[in-house]
């Protein structure tokens, strides 16, 4: 059970912290997202990309153009959208059965899937650690439930910003694997920001790859691998030869642009 | 991975096995907590008292009260002793503690020393231990009322400050419409001590009562409005981010993450609140309410009575201990979740 996304003709006008003036983070973005595709926005930092994640979950709203989700304007957050930040993404003052808790509590489905908790803290390992406080988990235990909190809600659309960003390279590709099996079971939409191109040719089915100052889509490349992917295939040498010759491109781009 | 040894076995383990001659000093230290206790009661029964309070016992008066007590203490420590010859933990507690309880009781014993056994530090001044002892039974009925008087008015102050101090904090970090009208006041009154107040209030206020539970709610609302507000306006932006996705919703996220999230500043404003309510409650005794502790001190200083002025000192340190401990142990509750 997947959803869709349309982004016509976005862009988004920040206002500077430092100056008075205006920032352009996002220039006149389309794209249409298709249900239960696993898509992933790639690029370096200042392209854009977390914003635009950020106005598909309701938490910005678009200076010109329009987001529909389902074929209907976004209005504000929902929870059929779920997110899942880089970091200090559960609550401090709850364990981790109380943050799933929560996220059901919240959406109203407590009463109907208090017995999933229990599955959900399994699923994320974590079930000698349920009535533990964040500050006791590690960084990766803090990460699965946050994801695992986020998907127990069952979201249409999951963005996930930079999710395992911050973890080491091991916790990571076993995450990335979790993700996956994850997807395939709930199949649900992902949308996945990373400034990693290894990971984006792993997951997804489409890389957007996003240019900076001011954020715009370079280029969108399928990735036609069946999964299980393997990260040493040739195939996957060619992308990731063809994202990084497009990324360096992206980034000559930007420096004719600067001066 | 979870390892079978336990903390106190692997501090056993990697620590330097300690001397013969050091465990022997350890256990005699351990004992020696007893030891004194025993000695102070021997002092206290068998020396000779000061020839002036020896020789009129009628003004002078003197019970087993102090004696009874050090007895208590005394058979305390052996069974602690004892236990402790069996139970390494409990040892470890005893050997920490007794350096101090040691130097507690060499000043009781210097004190009495001074005081009724050789008269150096004089009566009315300085009482001795038993003294302050027969004044706390003697007037255990009137200080238990005081007690309890103190007790209303303390937390029906400390209640109404803490409630009114929560509503504004809370409001002012949340909507910034709040935080322009709630600010100057804050900034206005927030500098100017409670008791400033009492004048006014003795003379405006209908009751004395009602009076004294405004000074001290107003004392204890600063602290409580500008932890809140601090406490609410610093909330990691994220969590309100991540309520959001839930669909989380205003009122929501004010209840549901703003204050949970805001708690640890919270208590600070709570405990330094707590602080102040006592210091506005002695003042206010003190000053205007007939009741209360603050109120008994004031009466017996009018008849020089200075082993029941103590006496009440004692009882108001013991009382508002209770009290903050009470306080600790909510506070140490509620802020588990913190590292």
């Amino acid at each position: 059970m997947g959803a869709t996304v349309e982004i016509n003709n976005l862009s988004k006008i920040f206002a500077r912290q430092d100056t008075s003036g205006t920032l352009k983070a996002l220039d006149n973005i389309d794209l249409s997202v298709r249900e239960g595709e696993f898509l992933t926005l790639l690029g370096a930092s200042g392209c854009g990309k977390s914003t635009l994640l950020r106005i598909i979950a309701g938490l910005e709203v678009p200076t010109v153009g329009d987001v529909k989700f389902n074929g209907e304007a976004i209005k504000g957050t929902d929870s059929s959208r779920g997110l899942v930040f880089q970091e200090h993404t559960l609550f401090p003052w709850l364990s981790v059965k109380g943050n799933i808790e929560f996220a059901l509590k919240s959406t109203k489905q407590y009463a109907q899937k208090k017995g999933e908790v229990d599955d959900w803290i399994s699923l994320a390992g974590l079930w000698e650690f349920k009535r533990n406080y964040p500050h006791q988990l590690s960084g990766g235990m803090r990460q699965r439930a946050a994801l695992v909190r986020a998907l127990s809600v069952s979201p249409k659309l999951l963005l996930l910003d930079e999710p395992l960003g911050a973890l080491d390279s091991f916790t990571r590709m076993n995450l990335q694997d979790e993700l996956l099996r994850l997807w395939q079971e709930q199949k649900n939409t992902m949308i996945m920001v990373t400034h990693d191109i290894d990971e984006a040719i792993y997951l997804s089915q489409r890389v957007v790859v996003m240019s900076p100052r001011p954020g715009r889509i370079a280029k969108i490349i399928d990735i036609p691998m069946s999964y299980p992917r393997n990260r040493a295939s040739g195939d996957f040498e060619v992308l990731r030869a063809q994202i990084l010759k497009l990324m360096n491109f992206a980034k000559e781009v930007q420096e004719e642009y600067t001066i | 991975m979870e390892s079978n040894i336990s903390v106190r076995e692997l501090k056993i383990l990697e620590d330097a096995p300690k001397t013969k001659l050091r465990r022997t000093i350890d256990r005699v230290l351990s004992a020696l907590p007893f030891v004194l206790a025993v000695d102070l009661i021997l002092i206290y029964e068998l020396l000779p008292n000061f020839k002036k309070y020896a020789a009129n016992k009628i003004a002078y008066p003197v019970s087993n009260i102090y004696t009874v007590l050090l007895g208590a203490v005394a058979v305390a420590l052996l069974i602690y002793f004892i236990v402790s010859l069996f139970s390494a933990r409990a040892f470890e507690k005893l050997l920490f503690k007794a350096p101090l309880y040691c130097v507690i009781f060499l000043i009781l014993g210097a004190y009495d020393f001074a005081t009724l056994k050789t008269g150096i530090l004089p009566l009315p001044y300085f009482p001795w231990v038993d003294r302050i002892l027969m004044a706390i039974v003697e007037d255990r009925v009137i200080l238990l009322d005081c007690i309890a008087h103190s007790l209303v008015l303390l937390f029906a102050g400390y209640f109404t400050g803490t409630i009114a101090g929560l509503a504004t904090g809370i409001g002012a970090g949340w909507s910034p419409r709040v935080r322009y009208w709630v600010m100057p006041l804050m900034k206005l009154l927030g500098p100017i001590p409670s008791t400033t107040w009492i004048s006014i209030i003795l003379i405006i206020a209908s009751s004395l009562f009602g009076g004294s539970v405004f000074m001290i709610a107003l004392g204890v609302w600063y602290p409580v409005a500008m932890s809140a507000f601090n406490g609410v306006s610093n909330v990691d932006r994220s969590n309100f981010e991540v309520a959001r996705t839930f669909g989380v919703k205003n009122v929501g996220l004010v209840f549901k993450v703003a204050i949970p999230a805001a708690m640890p500043s919270i208590f600070n404003g709570l405990t330094q609140g707590m602080s102040i309510a006592c210091t506005a409650l002695m003042v206010a005794e003190m000053l205007g309410v007939e009741s209360g502790l603050g109120w008994y001190i004031n009466w017996q200083r009018g008849w020089a009575e200075f082993a029941k002025m103590y006496a009440a000192v004692i009882i108001i340190c013991l009382t508002f201990t209770a009290v903050n401990l009470v306080l600790t142990f909510i506070k140490k509750r509620a802020l588990r979740w913190q590292a």
